[in-house]
C-alpha cells in the first residue's frame, strides 16, 4: 500500500486538481453555453417566421414546437425541428409555418455535415427560399429533370441526397405537426371566443 | 563539470527552442506532426487561426505544468501524466470555445477535443518540458505553437482564397470570371475538400524541403 502511493500520489493529486479546476470551468461556463444554443434555436425560429420576434414552446405535446408571435402577442406562425438523412450525416432542418399551419413559410438547416461546395449549398437562400408557400397538407415531392409540381420542390444538381434530406425533413413529421397546431388554435378558440387568429 | 551539467549544457536554451519551433524543427512541416488538424481544419482561415490557438494554449499550459513537476514525475508514470494534464487544458479550451465563439465551437466540432490526441504536444512534454525549467519549456511551447500557427494559417489563405475566393470570409477573388462566354476562372471545390489539404501540404513540404537542401548545398560550397 505504501508503495503503491510512493508510485501514484502524483497522479492522484492532480486528477483530483484538474478535476476540481474542470468542475469550476464548467460550473462558471455551462449557463453561457446553454444561453448561446437557446439563443441560436430562437434566432433561426425568428428567421423562418417572418414577422416573428418570440417563440415559446408549446406544451403537454410529445413534439418539440414553438408558437411564434409577434410584438402585440398575436401568433405569426408555427416553427419546429426536425431531422432526415442526408449524404453525410442526419441533416437537422427547423421548418417554418404560417399562423394557419398551412404553408411553409421559410426553412433553416441547423445542422449539417454535407460536402462543401456540393451538398451544403442546401444551406443556401437559393434552395431554402424554394420551400416558401408549399402546403402541408400532403407531401412535398422531390423533382428531377423534368418533372413538375406546383407543390415540388426541384433538386439540387449534384447535391440529391442532400436535398431530399430538407425535403425529407418537411414530410417526416407533417401529420403529427398539424394535428398539434389544429389543437392548439382550438384551445385558443376556446379560451377567447371571438378572438381566434385569422 | 559534474554530469548534470554537462548534459543541461548540451540542450538548446530558451531563444534557440523558440527560434526551432517557427521553421528548422517547424512540427508540421518539418517532424510532420499533428497532421489530424492540418488536414481537416485548413478550409478556412478562421478556422486554422483558431485551431492553431486553442493547441497553443493547450501546448503552453502542458509544457509549463510538466516542467514544474518534472523532478517528482515518476519515470514510468510520465505519460500518464502527460496526458492527464493535455486532455484537463484540451477540455478548459472547448468549454470556453463553446461559450465565446459557438459558430467555430460548432465549426470545428469533434477536433477540438482531438486536440488531447496531438503528437506536438505529448512530444514537446517529452523532449524539452521534462528535461527544462519552466522558462524554456514555455518558450519552447511559444515557439512549436508559433509555428503551428504559421503553418495552418499558410495552408487556410491558400485554400479558402482558391477554394471559396475569401479571406476570413471577405471576398478577395470573384466566384466566376467569363470572358466572352467562357469561364476562364472558378473557384476550385476540390481545394475546400479533404484533397485539397493533401495537395497543398504536399506543396508547401516540397518548398520548405527545396529551400532547406539550397541552404545545406550553399553551406557545403562555402566550405
Amino acid at each position: 500500500m505504501k508503495s503503491f502511493l510512493q508510485q501514484t500520489w502524483l497522479v492522484i493529486v492532480l486528477a483530483v486538481g484538474f478535476g476540481a479546476a474542470l468542475a469550476g470551468v464548467e460550473h462558471a461556463l455551462a449557463p453561457r453555453i446553454a444561453r448561446n444554443a437557446v439563443d441560436k434555436l430562437h434566432g433561426a425560429i425568428n428567421e423562418v417566421v417572418p414577422g416573428g420576434v418570440a417563440s415559446a414552446r408549446a406544451q403537454g405535446v410529445d413534439l418539440e414546437i414553438y408558437r411564434v408571435t409577434d410584438a402585440a402577442g398575436r401568433t405569426v406562425g408555427w416553427a419546429y425541428p426536425s431531422s432526415a438523412l442526408g449524404y453525410a450525416d442526419n441533416v437537422v432542418v427547423l421548418v417554418g409555418l404560417d399562423a394557419g399551419g398551412q404553408q411553409i413559410v421559410g426553412v433553416q438547416i441547423l445542422k449539417s455535415n454535407e460536402t462543401p461546395g456540393l451538398g451544403d449549398r442546401v444551406k443556401g437562400e437559393q434552395f431554402r427560399d424554394r420551400f416558401k408557400g408549399k402546403r402541408t397538407d400532403a407531401p412535398i415531392p422531390l423533382l428531377r429533370g423534368s418533372e413538375s409540381d406546383p407543390n415540388g420542390v426541384d433538386v439540387l444538381t449534384g447535391a440529391t441526397y442532400s436535398s431530399r434530406a430538407v425535403v425529407n425533413a418537411c414530410n417526416v413529421k407533417r401529420e403529427k405537426v398539424s394535428a398539434i397546431i389544429a389543437a392548439e388554435l382550438a384551445k385558443d378558440t376556446a379560451a377567447t371566443p371571438g378572438q381566434g387568429t385569422p | 563539470m559534474s554530469e548534470t551539467n554537462s548534459a543541461s549544457t548540451q540542450l538548446p536554451g530558451a531563444g534557440r527552442r523558440f527560434l526551432n519551433g517557427l521553421l528548422p524543427e517547424n512540427p508540421t512541416l518539418r517532424q510532420l506532426l499533428g497532421m489530424c488538424p492540418t488536414l481537416a481544419v485548413t478550409n478556412t482561415l478562421a478556422g486554422a487561426v483558431t485551431m492553431a490557438g486553442a493547441t497553443t494554449f493547450v501546448l503552453v499550459m502542458s509544457n509549463c505544468v510538466t516542467s514544474l513537476l518534472r523532478n517528482l514525475i515518476k519515470p514510468h508514470m510520465r505519460i500518464l501524466v502527460y496526458t492527464l494534464t493535455i486532455a484537463a487544458f484540451v477540455t478548459i479550451a472547448d468549454r470556453f470555445l463553446a461559450a465565446f465563439l459557438p459558430t467555430m465551437s460548432e465549426k470545428l466540432g469533434p477536433y477540438v477535443p482531438l486536440i488531447v490526441v496531438n503528437c506536438i504536444i505529448i512530444s514537446r512534454a517529452e523532449i524539452c518540458a521534462s528535461r527544462q525549467g519552466p522558462g524554456v519549456a514555455i518558450a519552447d511551447a511559444l515557439g512549436m505553437g508559433g509555428g503551428f500557427l504559421l503553418t495552418l494559417s499558410a495552408m487556410g489563405v491558400i485554400r479558402e482564397v482558391i477554394g471559396f475566393g475569401t479571406l476570413f470570409g471577405l471576398r478577395v477573388l470573384p466566384e466566376q470570371v467569363t470572358v466572352g462566354g467562357v469561364v476562364m476562372w472558378k473557384a476550385w471545390t476540390i481545394m475546400i475538400l479533404p484533397p485539397g489539404a493533401f495537395l497543398t501540404l504536399g506543396v508547401l513540404i516540397g518548398v520548405v524541403n527545396w529551400v532547406q537542401m539550397k541552404k545545406k548545398a550553399r553551406q557545403s560550397g562555402g566550405q
